[in-house]
C-alpha cells in the first residue's frame, strides 16, 4: 500500500517536471508568422506591377498554406524559409508551391503586408488583412469562409 | 440573406442533418460500430470534404455562409445541454467504489497521452502552428495533451454494456477510469481555456480566483438547492414545467458564469449536472426530458457543424497525412499504452490490461466537442483540427473491432461458465416476458430424462439495447430476473438468472446454449396465433441456428396432470419429442399416447412395427418409465388427424418432421397449419446430431420388455380432404 502510493506520487512528480521540461524547451520555439485570414489588396499605385484586384483568402496551419484569388484554383504553398526584411522590424517569408512561389513581407503580428506572387498569377501588391482566422472574433463565430 | 430564406434554408438544412445522421447511425450499428460514428461521419459528409467537394455549388446553396452562424449558435447550445446530461450520468459511487487500482490505471491513462502529446508538439510546433496570439507554445501543448487525454465516457460504456463486459472486472475498471477522465479532462479544459484567455499572470490568478469561488458556490448553494428540487420532485412525483425550467435556467446561469469568468461554458454546464443528487427518479425524470431534444436534434446539428469547420482538403500533401498519422499513433501510444502498463502494473494479465487501454483509447464525441473549442479559442490550426477530427474517428472505429480482437466477450462467458458448470441436464430458457417464464420454468424442470437426476436450469434474459446511444444505460444494463418482475415466479425454484443487453437475440441465445452445454434449449411462443408464423421471427432463428436440442412451448392453458400426446412417424425429431414427453409425463405422473398416423395408400405393417418398436426401446428402461399407449391411426392427412385427436389432451409434443409441416418454410403458414390449429398446448421440438440418440431399436434387437398397450385405430374414419 505505501509502495503503491509512492509509485504513484512518484508518477506525479515525475509528469510535473516533465511537463515542466517540455514547456521550458518549447518556451524556445517559434512558429511561422500568421498570415492566415482574409486580405484587401490595396489599390495599385501609379507605374505599380499588379492588377490583382479585390480579396484573397490565405488559409495557413503553420508551413502549410492555400491562397483562394477569385474564382481561381487555389494554389498550395509550403513555407521554405524566413528572413529579415530591409528594415529590422519586418520578416520575409517565402512560400513555394509546385507551379508559383510567394514572398510576403510586413511586420510579425501585423496586417499590412507587401506580396509577391509568381507563376500563372503574377504580380506585386500590397495588402491589408480584415480578418484573422485565428484567433477568431471574440463572439466564437468561428466560420471558416 | 432575408430572414424568410434564412429560415427556409435553416429548416432544409436541418432537415438534412437529422435524415443523414440517423442513416448513418443506423449503418453503423449494423456494423456493430457505436451510433456517434455514423453521426461523426454524417458530420463530415456534408462540409467541405464531401459534399462540398462534390457538388460545391450545391454545397454552397444549402450552407451559405449567412446561415452558418445560426448552426454553430443551435451546436452550442446543444453541447452545453449534452455536457450537462454527461455530468448528470456520472456517478461518483462509481469513481468511490473501485479503489486504487482505478485510480492509478485512470492517472496513468492521463498523465500518459497528455505528456506525449505535449511531446509531439515540441516537434510540429514550428510546423503546423502560426504565430497567433492564442498560439503561444505553453496553450497548444496544453490543449493538445488534454484532447489526447479524453475518453468518451459514454461511448465507452455503451460498447461495454453491449459487449456484456460492464460488470467483468475490465469492464468495471474501464467504466471508473473513464468516469474519472471525464472528470479531469474537463477540469484539464478549463485550465486550458483559462490559460489561453488570460491576458498576462494577473489575469490567469484572477481566473483561478474567480473559478474558486464559483466551485465553492456551485457546492455550498446550488447543491442544497437542488436537494430541495428533489424533494420537490419526491412529492409531487413528476417533473413539472416550472421545475423543468429552474432546473434549465440553472444550467444556462452556470454556463454564463463560467464563460465570464473565462473557463468555457461547458464546465459550468457539467459541473452544474456533476453536482446533482444521483442515484434518483429525479436525475432520470430530468434526463429524458432533456435527453432526447438534444440528443435527436441538437447534438446532430454540432457534428454538421463540426464537420462543416473539418476541411480534410487542407491536408493536400503527403508530409500533412505523415503528421496526421502521427497524431493518431501517439494518442493511441499514450492512451491505450499508458493505460494498458498501469493495468499491468497494478496486477491485471496482459490481455486484460490491453482491453482495458483500447476501451480508454475511445474518443468519440468529446474529443469532437474540446476540438471545437480548440478552434474557437485559435490555439489549433484549421490542419490540426482536421488531423484531430479524423484522429478521434479513427480511435473511435478501431476500439470495437480491437477489443474483439484482444479480448473477445466469449472469453468472459467462458470464464463465468468454468465457475457455474456443474454436470446437470441444463435446460437454458430464454425469457423475454415475464408471465411466460413461471409456466417455461416449470415445464423445464421437468425435463430432465430421470426425475432424480440433477438438473440446472438457465433463465436468459435478453433485451436489447435502447436507443438512447449517449446515456451510460449501466442501471438498465443490470440484471431484473431475480430483482424484477420475474422475482417471484422464479424465487425458491433452482434457476440460475442470466441477463444482457443484446443487439442479436438469437445469436446470443445459441452462443450461451453452446457456452453453458446446455442439452436444450426451451422457448416461449407469445404472439397471436392467427396470421403469424409461430415458428418465425427469433424462434426460427434459434431453430436453425442453434447447436442444442430447441423445444418451443406453445402455451395454451397447460395443465400438466392431463396425458400427454406425442404424434410419432419414426424421425429423429418425433424420437426427440418422445423422450421429452416421457420426461414430463414422469415428472407430472401424466399418461402418454404415441399416436403413429398412417396414411391408408402407404400403410405396412413393417412401419408401424418400427415405430412400435422406438417407442418400446425409449420407454424401456424401468426408471423411465411411464404408462404409455401406441395408437395407430389410419389417415390420409396426418396432420388433421392430429389435430382431431389432440383435444382430449394437455400437451401435444411433437417433432418439426417434415410430414407435420413444421419441418420446412418455417415462415409459411400452411406448413404451420397443425401448430396454429392444434386447440391444445404443445411442445414443438427439434433435435439438433450434437447430442446422442438411444440406438436405432432395428440395429438392436435386444429390445426392453414394453409395458405398452397397443391400440389400433385402423376403424377411425379419415376426414374428409
Amino acid at each position: 500500500m505505501y509502495r503503491a502510493m509512492a509509485a504513484y506520487v512518484l508518477m506525479l512528480v515525475l509528469a510535473g517536471a516533465a511537463l515542466c521540461a517540455i514547456l521550458a524547451l518549447g518556451s524556445r520555439l517559434t512558429a511561422p508568422n500568421d498570415l492566415a485570414g482574409v486580405w484587401v489588396i490595396a489599390p495599385s499605385a501609379p507605374g505599380a506591377e499588379s492588377t490583382l484586384r479585390g480579396s484573397f483568402l490565405f488559409k495557413q496551419s503553420g508551413r502549410f498554406a492555400m491562397l483562394y484569388l477569385d474564382d481561381r484554383e487555389p494554389v498550395a504553398l509550403t513555407l521554405h524559409g524566413r528572413t529579415a526584411g530591409d528594415d529590422a522590424t519586418l520578416a520575409r517569408l517565402y512560400f513555394e508551391g509546385q507551379a508559383a512561389t510567394l514572398t510576403a513581407t510586413g511586420a510579425p503580428g501585423g496586417d499590412d503586408y507587401e506580396f509577391q506572387l509568381t507563376g500563372p498569377i503574377a504580380g506585386l501588391f500590397r495588402a491589408h488583412r480584415t480578418w484573422r482566422t485565428y484567433p477568431p472574433a471574440p463572439t466564437a463565430s468561428a466560420t471558416q469562409p | 440573406m432575408p430572414t424568410g430564406d434564412l429560415l427556409l434554408v435553416l429548416l432544409l438544412q436541418i432537415g438534412l442533418i437529422m435524415a443523414l445522421s440517423r442513416i448513418m447511425g443506423w449503418l453503423c450499428s449494423r456494423l456493430r460500430q457505436p451510433q456517434v460514428m455514423g453521426e461523426m461521419i454524417a458530420g463530415i459528409m456534408l462540409g467541405p470534404s464531401l459534399f462540398g467537394l462534390l457538388a460545391p455549388r450545391l454545397w454552397s446553396a444549402v450552407f451559405p455562409e449567412a446561415s452558418i452562424n445560426i448552426l454553430n449558435i443551435l451546436s452550442q447550445v446543444g453541447v452545453i445541454f449534452f455536457l450537462f446530461l454527461i455530468g448528470l450520468d456520472l456517478d461518483p459511487k462509481l469513481i468511490r467504489s473501485r479503489g486504487h487500482e482505478a485510480v492509478i490505471i485512470s492517472h496513468a491513462s492521463i498523465i500518459a497521452p497528455f505528456l506525449l502529446g505535449a511531446v509531439l508538439v515540441l516537434l510540429v510546433y514550428p510546423q503546423l502552428f502560426n504565430d497567433a496570439p492564442a498560439m503561444r507554445f505553453s496553450a497548444v501543448a496544453l490543449f493538445i495533451g488534454a484532447s489526447m487525454s479524453i475518453t468518451a465516457f459514454p461511448v465507452l460504456a455503451r460498447i461495454l454494456t453491449e459487449r456484456n463486459l460492464h460488470k467483468s472486472k475490465v469492464g468495471a475498471v474501464a467504466i471508473t477510469c473513464a468516469a474519472v477522465d471525464d472528470i479531469t479532462a474537463w477540469c484539464m479544459l478549463a485550465v486550458v481555456v483559462g490559460v489561453a484567455r488570460a491576458r498576462g499572470v494577473s489575469g490567469g490568478l484572477i481566473t483561478s480566483l474567480l473559478a474558486g469561488v464559483y466551485v465553492a458556490v456551485m457546492y455550498l448553494l446550488i447543491r442544497p438547492l437542488l436537494r430541495r428540487c428533489q424533494g420537490y420532485f419526491d412529492r409531487s412525483g413528476r417533473v413539472s414545467q416550472h421545475l423543468l425550467a429552474g432546473i434549465i435556467l440553472l444550467v444556462l446561469a452556470s454556463a454564463y458564469a463560467t464563460e465570464r469568468i473565462g473557463i468555457h461554458a461547458l464546465f459550468g454546464a457539467f459541473l452544474m449536472g456533476a453536482i446533482m443528487p444521483k442515484g434518483t427518479r429525479f436525475v432520470r425524470a430530468l434526463t429524458e426530458k432533456i435527453e432526447d431534444f438534444t440528443v435527436v436534434f441538437l447534438l446532430p446539428i454540432f457534428f454538421a457543424y463540426t464537420g462543416l469547420r473539418t476541411q480534410i482538403g487542407v491536408l493536400n500533401s503527403p508530409l500533412l497525412w505523415t503528421y496526421a498519422l502521427l497524431f493518431i499513433a501517439v494518442a493511441s501510444l499514450g492512451k491505450l499504452g499508458g493505460s494498458a502498463i498501469a493495468a499491468r502494473l497494478v496486477g491485471l494479465q496482459w490481455r486484460e490490461a490491453i482491453a482495458i487501454g483500447t476501451l480508454m483509447n475511445t474518443r468519440g464525441l468529446m474529443e469532437l466537442v474540446i476540438l471545437n473549442v480548440g478552434l474557437n479559442l485559435g490555439v489549433i490550426t484549421v490542419a490540426v483540427f482536421a488531423m484531430m477530427v479524423i484522429m478521434a474517428i479513427v480511435t473511435t472505429a478501431l476500439t470495437t473491432p480491437v477489443l474483439h480482437w484482444v479480448y473477445p466477450a466469449s472469453m468472459e462467458w467462458e470464464k463465468r461458465a468454468d465457475q457455474a458448470r456443474v454436470k446437470a441436464f441444463t435446460v437454458l430458457v430464454p425469457v423475454s416476458l415475464p408471465e411466460s417464464a413461471g409456466p417455461l420454468v416449470r415445464l423445464a424442470q421437468s425435463l430432465a430424462p430421470l426425475s432424480d437426476a440433477p438438473r440446472q436450469i438457465i433463465a436468459l434474459y435478453l433485451r436489447r439495447p435502447s436507443d438512447r446511444i449517449y446515456r451510460t444505460d449501466l442501471d438498465e444494463a443490470e440484471v431484473p430476473i431475480g430483482q424484477g418482475p420475474l422475482a417471484s415466479v422464479i424465487a425458491g425454484l433452482p434457476v440460475e438468472p442470466i441477463a444482457f443487453t443484446s443487439r442479436d437475440i438469437p445469436s446470443d441465445i445459441a452462443r450461451v446454449a453452446r457456452i453453458r452445454q446446455a442439452d436444450i434449449i426451451l422457448m416461449g411462443y407469445h404472439k397471436p396465433v392467427f396470421g403469424q408464423a409461430i415458428l418465425g421471427g427469433t424462434v426460427h432463428r434459434v431453430l436453425t441456428g442453434s447447436d442444442n436440442d430447441v423445444a418451443i412451448f406453445v402455451n395454451r392453458g397447460y395443465e400438466s396432470h392431463k396425458p400427454i400426446l406425442v404424434p410419432y412417424l419414426g424421425g429423429k425429431h418425433d424420437r426427440l419429442a418422445l423422450e421429452l414427453a416421457g420426461s414430463i409425463a414422469r415428472s407430472n405422473s401424466a399418461a402418454i399416447t404415441v399416436l403413429h398416423v398412417v396414411p391408408p395408400d402407404r400403410a405396412t405393417a413393417d412401419k408401424t412395427l418400427h415405430a412400435q418398436s422406438v417407442v418400446q426401446r425409449t420407454f424401456a428402461d424401468p426408471k423411465t418409465s411411464a404408462a404409455v399407449q401406441f395408437k395407430v391411426i389410419h389417415d390420409p392427412s396426418p396432420a388433421v388427424a392430429v389435430v382431431r385427436e389432440s383435444s382430449e389432451y394437455g400437451l401435444v409434443v411433437i417433432g418439426v418432421e417434415e410430414q407435420w409441416g413444421l419441418e420446412s418454410q418455417l415462415f409459411g403458414w400452411r406448413q404451420q397449419w397443425i401448430a396454429n390449429q392444434c386447440p391444445v398446448s404443445m411442445l414443438i421440438v427439434r433435435k439438433h446430431a450434437r447430442l446422442g440418440l438411444p440406438p436405432d431399436p432395428q440395429e438392436d434387437s435386444a429390445a426392453g420388455e414394453p409395458k405398452i398397450t397397443s391400440t389400433d385405430a385402423a376403424s377411425v374414419a379419415p376426414p374428409a380432404a
